[in-house]
């Protein structure tokens, strides 16, 4: 009977195909991997082909899915090798880590203490500091800062595999030495991993292999006894748990997860896996042709000078092979042409990837996993971890589908879909999302498996949900435009009753104010997606008599920065009610505004914004806003105050400056008389009341600067109209308005 | 002389045109092929000279290859690769001069070598190319070359040809769109009395070594003398990539 440990580096290539050799030539009769027991039951599904690397095993609480933990693999993981080997070999494989369970319990324990502000100890171990980087250790005794740096040097070049594990081995063995004594944690899972070899010895398996993270050997090697270890497992918390297969990414191999620190470059190993010869031609090809594909130059002849660069760069340095980092200094010099932009397009392509696993059909052990695998397949949806923008047409079955679908992922936490800013539902019909697919989110959907088997009904339940604990007007319609868009016609009606409730008893003007711009949305665009949306007009109708009711009271003793969110306020709401077009609303509204145009004991910018929205709805003629700005700007008024009412009046467009020469002149005078100290003061938030000026008015208003006062100003306002020659431009509006044929009969 | 390597359609393009698509490392690639005739080019002794006219191109002694003396249509096949296929990014794939109008079945590798030298033993999908280090490869006839050129010693090619800040400048007529298309020129030799010409194209991606590929017809008769350019996302032979 034999125990052979096999030290491994996680997502190693080179330990990887060391271990693939050292297997075969060993053929061991069982393999024992360190990782979870819990996917004993689930590990033979890797055998099927559908099964493509990088994939993850998820182990979970089922009470708790976010405390879940991943194991990713790739193709080159010397784990996935162990695991491929046992298949093939027809040769049984156990997970021998300490249960994931016992963390989990432990940490939903901690989270509930906390959740209760019950006073407890504080775990005095986390799943954090179970991973050490013994590889980060022996860089950094070597000299080398990047510690993959070392391992690619001193493992992945390595040409004779033979004694690499045992040299690990001993690296390690001395390094434990000196290093401190484990914690509870990680003597726990020691002690766990040797019982399961004793376990395997005395079930008579007779060529045992050890396959673990290197930093363990030595404790696995130890003689200690079954007694000590028992003892030091005994009495661990428990809790319900679930595992499964999911697919996993590139991008995420670069992060730390169940087994410890990822690798920073999944691409660079994947290929010095699959290419075994000619790795540094295939690998600057492959950079020259992701240039190209991006339309930059990469000729065959840099190619060419790129690879000899590294290679020289390699014997410079001393190294049996170009590595990544020589690889990466002989592209920016010869490929990039020194520019950092291309690089950084090829670390993010290449270096790093976007592969995206898959898992067989039906393997996922999660009833809303399976639902979006079926919806993804329904609509056409492939989940990329690229980002990709999609532009939905609502007007098309399809497009009101998918959009339907990643509003409820929204709703659920699973950030697959992000609708862009700039996402046009004013009347365009048009949807435009965000699409980057990330593999943790599947935690979010099995943590949402809680609500139901379908994302819909879970959507609707937990959107139901959250509609009974929240009292926030403004959190309350959101969510009911949210409901409107995913289509979740109960919690709509839940939301809509809870909407009901809150505006009655509302007494934040600001919430009201807030409350209103999602109601309007779906009031105005609910039927668009075929929703009856009609029922929440009361509520608006509501809620913008109050709001006009109590404006005028909470435009009072604001400061700059308060005026400032009301302002904010006022804009949203006017463009709600823009929205809405009811004439009746629209006309409560701006009288409201009338008034507070005129209400000195409103802040200034109020006051100014008043008017402004007033004057645009031709609510207020010119001649009005020329005596208001008279009296605003006046020399006896407070520099701060004039300077409010001129940001309100100016906010967003400068067109009212430019098409009325008595506010010009007002504010000219104003800001003539100001001085110097006063002008310097007040020049900041000016400013701000310029910035929302576009460049075109800007020029415009450098030009009527430039002849402001000037003769040509003089003719063009003494200027009669010349009927004749006017006439002339009369058959080209003609034409242009479509009404040439009557114009000429 | 080498074997002779059958032509996949899909790989070997030369005077192809049409839309043609790959899927290289799973990802596709689609590209519009279209043919640009450049003229004819005048080899009054049948001294074939493919080269980077601006780098390589000697006075006398330029590797050559012996082709029948005539007068030949030059062609350029032109890849339009861009996303839109809209002719906003084009790459010319290959310069091939045409000995005859019969279908080619076959395609082997030809040696340019300078006159004296013997060409060196290859490996099997070894090649002797056209150097290229200005972006740029054309055709010329040796003798004319030898003949109508100034002397080096008394003309600097490069200043008073090539780059001499006039219309006329070997540069200049190459970016010009109105002469063949930007990126191609048909370029009258200085002191040339019977037309004697060399013909011009960028050269696909750049700078690098391009093969000098000759096609043949089913009887073994030589159709083609094509640099190839190595646009296409794919080896000549499947076996290759």
């Amino acid at each position: 009977m034999s125990v052979s440990y096999f030290g491994i580096r996680h997502h190693g290539p080179g330990c990887a195909r060391a271990l693939q050799q050292a297997l075969v030539a060993l053929a061991p009769d069982i393999i024992l991997l360190e990782g979870p027991p819990e996917a004993d039951g689930i590990v033979g599904l890797s055998a099927d082909p559908a099964m493509q690397p990088p994939v993850a095993l998820l182990i979970y609480p089922t009470e708790a899915p976010q405390h879940g933990v991943f194991y990713p693999f790739s193709l080159f993981s010397p784990e996935w090798q162990a695991i491929q080997h046992a298949q093939q070999a027809g040769v049984p494989l156990w997970f021998i880590d300490l249960p994931a369970t016992h963390g989990f319990a432990q940490a939903m324990a901690a989270e509930q203490a906390a959740d209760t502000d019950e006073e407890g100890d504080a775990p005095d171990e986390t799943l954090a500091a179970w991973r050490m980087d013994p590889i980060g250790e022996l860089s950094r005794a070597a000299g080398y800062e990047d510690h993959e740096l070392w391992w690619e040097v001193e493992i992945e070049q390595r040409r004779d595999a033979s004694q690499m594990f045992a040299a690990i081995a001993e690296a390690m063995t001395a390094l434990r030495e000196h290093a401190p004594a484990p914690d509870l944690r990680e003597a726990r899972r020691e002690a766990h991993m040797r019982g399961r070899v004793r376990e395997a010895q005395k079930a008579g398996y007779q060529r045992i292999a050890v396959v673990c993270g290197a930093w363990h050997v030595p404790a696995l090697c130890q003689v200690a006894t079954a007694k000590a270890d028992m003892a030091l497992l005994k009495g661990l918390p428990k809790t319900r748990t679930a595992a499964t297969w999911v697919p996993w990414s590139d991008d995420r191999l670069a992060y730390a997860s169940g087994y410890g620190a990822g690798v920073s470059s999944p691409g660079w190993y994947r290929h010095l896996w699959q290419c075994a010869e000619g790795t540094s031609e295939r690998w600057v090809t492959r950079a020259a042709r992701l240039l190209r594909e991006a339309g930059l130059d990469a000729s065959s002849a840099s190619v060419i000078e790129t690879v000899r660069l590294s290679e020289a760069l390699a014997a410079l340095r001393d190294l049996p092979l170009p590595g990544l980092a020589e690889q990466q200094e002989a592209m920016l010099t010869v490929l990039c042409h020194g520019d950092p932009l291309p690089m950084a397009l090829i670390r993010q392509q290449l270096e790093v990837g976007d592969h995206l696993g898959s898992v067989p059909e039906g393997c996922i052990d999660a009833p809303l996993l399976r639902d979006l695998e079926a919806e993804q397949k329904r609509l056409r949806l492939k989940p990329s971890t690229e980002n990709k923008r999609l532009e939905l047409d609502l007007r098309e079955e399809s497009g009101r589908h998918r959009s339907c679908l990643l509003h409820r992922l929204n709703v659920l936490d699973v950030g697959w879909g992000k609708p862009l800013a700039d996402s046009n539902r004013t009347g365009t019909f048009r949807e435009s999302w965000d699409l980057r697919w990330s593999p943790d989110m599947v935690v979010a959907l099995i943590a949402a498996s809680r609500y139901g088997n379908t994302l819909a009904l879970a959507a609707s339940r937990q959107l139901s949900e959250r509609a009974g604990q929240s009292r926030h007007l403004p959190e309350l319609t959101g969510m009911l435009d949210v409901a409107m868009l995913a289509k979740l016609p109960v919690a709509a009606s839940v939301l809509l009753a809870a909407v009901q409730n809150q505006a009655a008893v509302a007494a934040d003007l600001g919430h009201l104010m807030d409350a209103l711009p999602p109601l309007v949305r779906v009031a105005r665009y609910g039927d668009v997606r075929g929703t009856e949306a009609a029922s929440v007009l009361p509520i608006i109708t509501t809620l913008v008599e109050r709001v006009t009711v109590g404006l005028g009271a909470a435009a009072t003793q604001l400061d700059e920065a308060a005026a400032e969110v009301l302002v904010e306020r006022m804009g949203m709401m006017q463009a709600a009610i823009d929205t809405l077009d009811d004439p009746l609303l629209r006309d409560d509204w701006l009288d409201c505004l009338q008034v507070l145009a005129g209400q000195d004991s409103a802040a200034p910018a109020v006051q100014g914004y008043a008017l402004r929205l007033a004057f645009d709805r031709q609510r207020i003629d010119a001649a009005q806003l020329a005596q208001q700005a008279r009296l605003a700007l006046a020399p006896s008024m407070p520099p701060a105050q004039s300077t409010g009412w001129l940001a309100g009046v100016l906010r967003g467009s400068g067109l009212l400056l430019l098409q009325h020469d008595a506010l010009w002149q007002a504010m000219d005078s104003w800001l003539t008389g100001l001085g110097d100290e006063v002008f310097i003061e007040r020049l900041p938030l000016l400013r701000r009341a310029f910035s929302g000026f576009t460049l075109a008015e800007r020029r415009q208003m450098g030009d009527k600067l430039k002849h402001l006062g000037g003769p040509q100003a003089r003719v063009a306002a003494s200027a009669e109209l010349d009927g004749e020659r006017a006439a002339m431009v009369l058959p080209v509006l003609a034409a242009v308005l479509g009404t040439a044929k009557e114009t000429t009969q | 002389m080498s074997y002779l390597h059958p032509i996949y359609p899909d790989r070997w393009m030369a005077l192809a045109e049409g839309d043609f698509a790959w899927t290289v490392d799973d990802k596709p690639i689609r590209y519009r092929l279209h043919t640009v005739p450049c003229g004819e080019l005048w080899l009054k002794q049948g001294r074939l000279v493919p080269c980077d006219p601006f780098v390589t191109l000697q006075w006398q002694g330029n590797p050559e290859l012996q082709l029948p003396p005539g007068c030949y249509p030059v062609v350029a096949t032109v890849a339009d690769i861009s996303e839109a296929q809209d002719g906003s990014h084009l790459r010319e794939c290959y310069l091939s001069l045409l000995l005859s109008a019969q279908p080619a079945v076959g395609w082997r590798f030809l040696t340019p070598v300078a006159p004296g030298v013997t060409a060196p033993l290859l490996g099997g999908h070894e090649f002797v190319g056209v150097p290229v280090d200005s972006g740029k490869v054309g055709f010329v006839d040796a003798d004319a070359v030898a003949r109508l050129m100034p002397d080096p010693d008394e003309m600097d090619w490069q200043d008073e040809l090539f780059d001499n800040g006039q219309a006329d400048a070997w540069f200049a007529r190459m970016d010009e769109p109105s002469h063949l298309q930007a990126g191609l020129a048909n370029i009258i030799l200085p002191g040339a009395t019977d037309g004697e010409n060399l013909i011009l194209a960028h050269s696909g991606w750049g700078d690098g070594t391009y093969a000098v590929v000759g096609s043949y017809d089913a009887s073994g008769a030589l159709t083609g003398v094509h640099i190839d350019l190595a646009v296409l996302p794919l080896a000549p032979l499947p076996e290759w990539d």
